[in-house]
């Protein structure tokens, strides 16, 4: 049954594709809506990105929770007959593990290192556990890149990838790259809780931040072995409740509470080696295979519905607007001329009320700016004593060992950022929501569909058509510096809001995009490359300025990246918005050029145009017929 | 005013009052003097006073505090005060006596002296216990004077430069005046040898780290040596030479008598009693209105008194229960969060160089790990107390939200023009958990350590932490100081507890063993602080917690509902309807002298 809908669903895409892909198609929407500005965004160009994304058969959902959570337990479970991930290993794994769908999985796992090379080993708890455990593989020396593992459990048939990430909270930064890398790709992403004790700082951003750029969260809450019902009850309640409260603090639209599966990894891993069903009902293993399951089957149909109402929407527009000019065209002179004067007060209208939201939005970006920017000085100026004297406390304990030292301080720096990291983030939700409860209900220009619903942005919503096209909002990271991915993921953000319309999409686009550059400044761990300075004296007064040194670098870099981010940010949205408004006129400008054109032909070339109207109509018909058979 | 308060019957108000009237006709300075044992600080302030009063070898957990207040024109006059707030006088040998041996149930020694320089006059200088970090109660005990402080004064002793312990008692100056970072704190450098100038490299040095610690550079004073205190014999105590320290006094009174820092002062004082006129109006207006009610509308000023008073009593339940339930999680929570912190711990400890680690390991462990390892385990109880009680937070605005809009569905409802009263109502518990309470604040000032509440910084401490009592305001404000104070707590435990640690530091030299023996005493460790921790959260910390969230509904509803049962019980009306309107005068009298 699920096959059978699948495969037409795939099927569906195809057809789809071949609309899209058909150069014909594209350049005769083009004419009637492109903008000449930028053959980036045309419309051939849109519908390439959207048939690449039909074309996509991998969905791959990142499994992430803090440290010792039991996700490898839980992962066995759910794919294998008998355990392949080191359980372990769980609380040190220093290696994504990404896990696959082969009909006859090898027996052999891949092992992809950094440099290139690409290996076998046995895909087997003791072999892996030498790759992937932080114990085995101390700081990832053997420079591997991803291990990836194949099953030939049902729930990765449909193309869904789960990846095992390394925890959190763990120090091991030296995957960071990859982990971005699979974030970037990710559709969702599951966060594994434990019942207690509930997410820490850093978790809590991690969290917030894929859950408001990836459309789709599951949450689960693994029961510990002893763990008795009530308390169970007790710590999902509680993680509701900070879910609850994080969601409200970042401004995510949730309509219902968030739902948190309860599962319990060590009785679901025992009832899948024992093929014990009543077990794997009470483990809570079933339902969560449910839900996984339901989302491996649907992704495809919810791409394909999304892209095709968007290209609808284009194809209606384009209709609307050769009908509304074969009317102009046909009308006497006299009638023809007051149609323009009344669109042309009618768009007067419409771009007074555009300008004031806008400049309303980027007097709200400028308070945004002057906000962080005085946070960010005040935790430059508070933070740089405050490690001094943390780090004193250490040396006068005696710790002066170089290297332990530089770990100290280290830990304490990631704490610091941390901090200053969450505030940044809940002011940038904050302006997002303000951005977007100012453009509520303003539509983009058009000519003859002011009403059109598709235009209008309510809320955050669960189904806005931005989320289906996470890999444009997760672009950019950290890698290549704080603002190069923010500019990338500001850039793609921006060409999803030309391909969804709306002010409130494009602004949506850009804040995904810089999200995303904040998740790849997170995860790549500004601390790592930052702090880095060679401590090496071993008594504590020639050390102390050597610490201090680092601690004034560390403080002074750091205020720079995080500076350069928000300026960045603050930079892209304004620019969003002002790209957006000009659009506008652009588009007014053209359909009342070709109006203007139109109104004024006569004779002979008066015939021609309305020739060429009638059939670009009957061809845009004839598309729009194509697209509802498929 | 005086008249007013009693005409209404209302203690706490009458006390406001009195706090507020006194500090207004009687201006003075406080200034704490703090700083490590053996520091000096008594010698110090014998400077001030001219003469060796103070013994200079107080024993190092005495938490006596000496306060003395300069008066002119009064004669030498010795007192102890108890815990129980008891004052007994006493003459000087008995003084010299509880200083340097103090028993527990002394809080506070007070000398009434007059000041050799009469610009001193209505100056207050307390001299705190020597400062331990072991001694928790040292803490509490500055944590109540700091804030009110007008000038600190901070000890520290050149020659033993500046040690952890200062660097930890800066930081509780800090924290605990975090609300007034303006409170200047000077700096001394007690016992410097001749000629040492300011530019000295240890001078420096300390005033680094003091400036570190407090996030600005304070002014430093250096007091010489005084040869004496370093002789084997020290000499009888009325000989010893008292420091010279002219220039860190004059210091002090230029401080204490800024002049805009006084008229400042003045100015919140004012606005806090045009406060408390508002809330005696307040009360005053509700009485009338209920008098002046006819009896149909009496019926339904009860309903809204049942309304009221059953929303206080669902708050009260929820509080406890909600309480309740939070303690019975910390147990469990603690546990897994303990269990992650020695994995992490061993797992160092097994990583380490079996061979050559074991003194690097042992000083790793408890100079960084043990105490980084157990802020988190602290940061996350307190993200779990928190999160718990900002939810209490929103289900008791709630409760008052239902409250308020079934008063006024009911004037709607009966749709009266006599709608004062329950207007009045439904603003009064808005107001009040809007943030208005200052009676239940001021209620709560004379309590800790039974200090006397200091002039400025009480005004502004008032002001500042009006906080909404509930809601958002509340929950990032108090709340979060509450974590803090409470989350330091348990940091203080967790280096008592590490004394296990360092115990077997010096017996690890074994390679086969040293990790595993290492390890056990992580556990040892770790399982003596959890004792602590659940002692102190259970017994101490949530029910304090709990009180005050009680005392926040009280708060927000008690006055309201004791104004109202009143006026209704009242057997003249009409001669109380009078009275009011001749309070109501009155306070506008009031008013307006304070307006001039």
């Amino acid at each position: 049954m699920v096959e059978a809908s699948l495969r037409e669903g795939k099927a569906m895409n195809s057809n789809l594709s071949d609309v899209l892909l058909d150069k014909e198609f594209g350049t005769l929407l083009e004419k009637y809506l492109g903008s000449k500005e930028e053959p980036a965004n045309s419309v051939s160009a849109q519908h390439e990105f959207l048939a690449e994304k039909l074309a996509t058969d991998r969905f791959v959902l990142p499994v992430t929770g803090v440290q010792g959570c039991g996700k490898s337990t839980l992962l066995n479970a759910l794919l294998f007959d008998e355990p392949v991930l080191p359980i372990d290993a769980d609380e040190t794994t220093c290696v994504p593990v990404e896990l696959t769908w082969a009909e006859e999985p090898s027996d052999q796992a891949f092992v992809k290192y950094s440099d290139g090379r690409v290996d076998e080993v046995a895909a087997t708890q003791e072999s892996l556990e030498l790759l992937v455990d932080n114990k085995k593989n101390p700081g990832n020396t053997l420079g591997v890149d991803r291990v990836v593992v194949e099953s030939s459990s049902p729930l990765l048939q449909e193309g869904l990838v789960l990846v095992d990430l390394p925890g959190t909270g763990s120090l091991t930064r030296a995957n960071a790259e990859t982990t971005q890398q699979y974030l970037k790709e990710a559709v969702g992403i599951f966060f594994l809780l434990r019942t207690v004790p509930p997410l820490t700082r850093s978790e809590s951003v991690f969290v917030a931040m894929n859950w408001s750029r990836l459309p789709l969260a599951i949450f689960a809450q693994n029961m510990w072995v002893g763990e008795s019902k009530d308390e169970c009850d007790e710590g999902a309640r509680h993680n509701r409740l900070v879910l609850k409260q994080l969601a409200e603090k970042c401004h995510l639209a949730i309509d219902t509470e968030p739902e948190i599966q309860v599962v319990n990894a060590y009785n679901a891993l025992k009832a899948s080696l024992k093929g014990n069903q009543s077990l794997a009902r009470d483990s809570g293993l079933d339902n969560l295979r449910n839900t996984l399951s339901g989302i491996a089957t649907k992704w495809p149909e919810e791409v394909s519905s999304s892209v095709s109402a968007l290209v609808d929407m284009q194809v209606n527009h384009c209709l609307t607007q050769i009908k509304d000019e074969l009317d102009l065209i046909q009308a006497d002179a006299k009638e023809a001329e007051r149609q323009l004067e009344l669109e042309q007060a009618r768009f007067e209208e419409y771009i007074s009320t555009a300008t004031e939201k806008c400049e309303k939005a980027v007097s709200e970006i400028s308070t945004f700016e002057k906000k962080s920017l005085e946070e960010l000085r005040m935790w430059a100026r508070d933070i740089e004593p405050s490690l001094r004297n943390s780090m004193r406390t250490k040396m006068r304990a005696g710790v002066v060992d170089g290297p332990r030292l530089e770990r100290a301080l280290l830990e304490e720096e990631e704490a610091a950022l941390d901090e200053v990291f969450a505030d940044l983030l809940e002011r940038l939700f904050d302006l997002d929501d303000k951005l977007r409860i100012e453009f509520e209900n303003l539509p983009d220009w058009s000519m003859s569909k002011p009403e059109s619903s598709y235009h209008t942005v309510k809320k955050r919503e669960k189904t806005k058509p931005e989320n289906l096209f996470p890999k444009v909002l997760t672009a950019g990271g950290g890698a290549g510096g704080a603002i190069a991915g923010a500019k990338g993921g500001a850039a793609l953000g921006s060409l999803l809001g030309s391909v969804v319309p709306g002010p409130g999409n494009v602004i949506g686009g850009v804040v995904g995009g810089l999200l995303g550059g904040l998740v790849g400044l997170f995860i790549g761990g500004m601390v790592g490359k930052i702090g880095k300075s060679q401590i090496t004296a071993s008594r504590a007064k020639a050390i102390e300025p050597e610490v201090f040194s680092a601690i004034q670098d560390f403080v002074r870099d750091s205020q720079e990246e995080l500076r350069a981010q928000i300026q960045t940010s603050a930079a892209e949205i304004a620019g969003s918005i002002g790209t957006w408004k000009d659009k506008q006129m652009d588009d007014f400008d053209r359909e009342r050029i070709r109006m203007v054109e139109s109104s004024n032909a006569d004779g002979e070339h008066r015939e021609r145009k309305i020739v060429e109207l009638n059939l670009d109509l009957e061809a845009i018909r004839i598309y729009a017929n194509k697209l509802k058979e498929v | 005013m005086q008249p007013i308060c009693s005409e209404l019957e209302d203690i706490d108000l009458v006390g406001a009052f009195r706090v507020l009237e006194d500090r207004l006709n009687e201006p003075r300075s406080y200034v704490t003097v703090c700083g490590e044992t053996s520091t000096g600080k008594s010698s110090i302030i014998n400077g001030l006073i001219g003469k060796p009063l103070l013994p200079a070898k107080a024993s190092p957990t005495n938490a006596a505090v000496v306060h003395l207040s300069f008066e002119n024109r009064v004669t030498l006059e010795f007192s102890a005060i108890d815990r129980t707030g008891q004052t007994r006088i006493i003459n000087e040998g008995e003084f010299l006596h509880l200083v340097t041996d103090a028993p527990a149930e002394l809080l506070r020694l007070k000398v009434l002296l007059e000041p050799q320089d009469s610009e001193l006059n209505g100056l207050q200088v307390f001299d705190t216990p020597g400062y331990n970090s072991v001694f928790l109660e040292h803490e509490e005990v500055l944590r109540s004077f700091l804030p009110e402080s007008d000038a600190i004064v901070f000890v520290t002793s050149y020659r033993s430069g500046f040690g952890q312990v200062d660097q930890d008692l800066l930081d509780v100056i800090r924290d605990a005046t975090s609300d007034d970072p303006d409170i200047p704190v000077l700096l001394v450098v007690n016992r410097v040898p001749d000629g040492t100038l300011l530019e000295d490299r240890r001078v420096q040095e300390m005033l680094r780290n003091a400036s570190d610690c407090l996030r600005f550079e304070p002014k430093v004073f250096l007091v010489p040596n005084i040869p004496h205190e370093d002789a084997q014999n020290a000499p009888a105590e009325s000989n010893r030479a008292t420091p010279k320290a002219e220039k860190l006094w004059t210091s002090v009174k230029e401080v204490v008598q800024d002049q805009t820092r006084v008229k400042e002062v003045t100015n919140k004082l004012i606005l806090l009693l045009e406060e408390l006129l508002g809330e005696a109006e307040s009360v005053v207006l509700n009485r009338k209105l209920v008098l002046e009610s006819s009896m149909t509308t009496l019926e339904d000023i009860e309903k809204q008194l049942d309304l009221l008073v059953s929303a206080r009593e669902e708050s009260l339940l929820l509080v406890k229960n909600r309480m309740r339930s939070i303690t019975d999680q910390i147990p469990g929570l603690l546990d897994n969060e303990l269990e992650q912190m020695k994995n992490t711990l061993c797992r160092d400890i097994d990583d380490s160089n079996r061979w050559l680690g074991a003194d690097d390991c042992g000083t790793w462990i408890t100079g960084h790990a043990f105490e980084f390892e157990g802020r988190k385990v602290g940061e996350s109880l307190e993200n779990y107390i928190l999160s718990e009680l900002e939810g209490l937070n929103n289900d008791l605005e709630g409760i008052a939200n239902t409250a308020i809009s079934r008063i006024l569905a009911m004037v709607k409802a009966k749709n009266t023009t006599k709608a004062d009263l329950p207007k009045k109502l439904a603003s009064d518990v808005v107001q009040r958990a809007g943030g208005y309470a200052v009676r239940g604040f001021l209620k709560q000032l004379g309590g800790a350590c039974g200090v006397p509440a200091g002039a400025g910084n009480l005004a502004k401490m008032v002001v500042k932490r009006f906080g909404r009592l509930f809601g958002k305001r509340f929950g990032q404000g108090i709340y979060a100081k509450i974590g803090r104070i409470f989350n330091k707590g348990l940091l203080q435990k967790l280096s008592v507890a590490m004394f296990i640690i360092i115990e077997i530091i010096s017996y690890l030299h074994h390679a086969k063993t040293w990790q595993t023996k290492l390890k056990k005493a992580v556990g040892k460790a770790v399982d003596k602080w959890r004792e602590e921790v659940l002692k102190d959260l259970q017994n101490k910390q949530l029910p304090l917690i709990t009180e005050a969230n009680r005392k926040s509904v009280h708060a927000v509803y008690d006055s309201t509902i004791r104004d109202i049962e009143r006026s209704l019980k009242t057997k003249s009306p009409k001669e109380d309807l009078l009275r009011m309107k001749a309070l109501r005068m009155q306070i506008e009298n009031y008013r307006q002298c304070l307006s001039v």
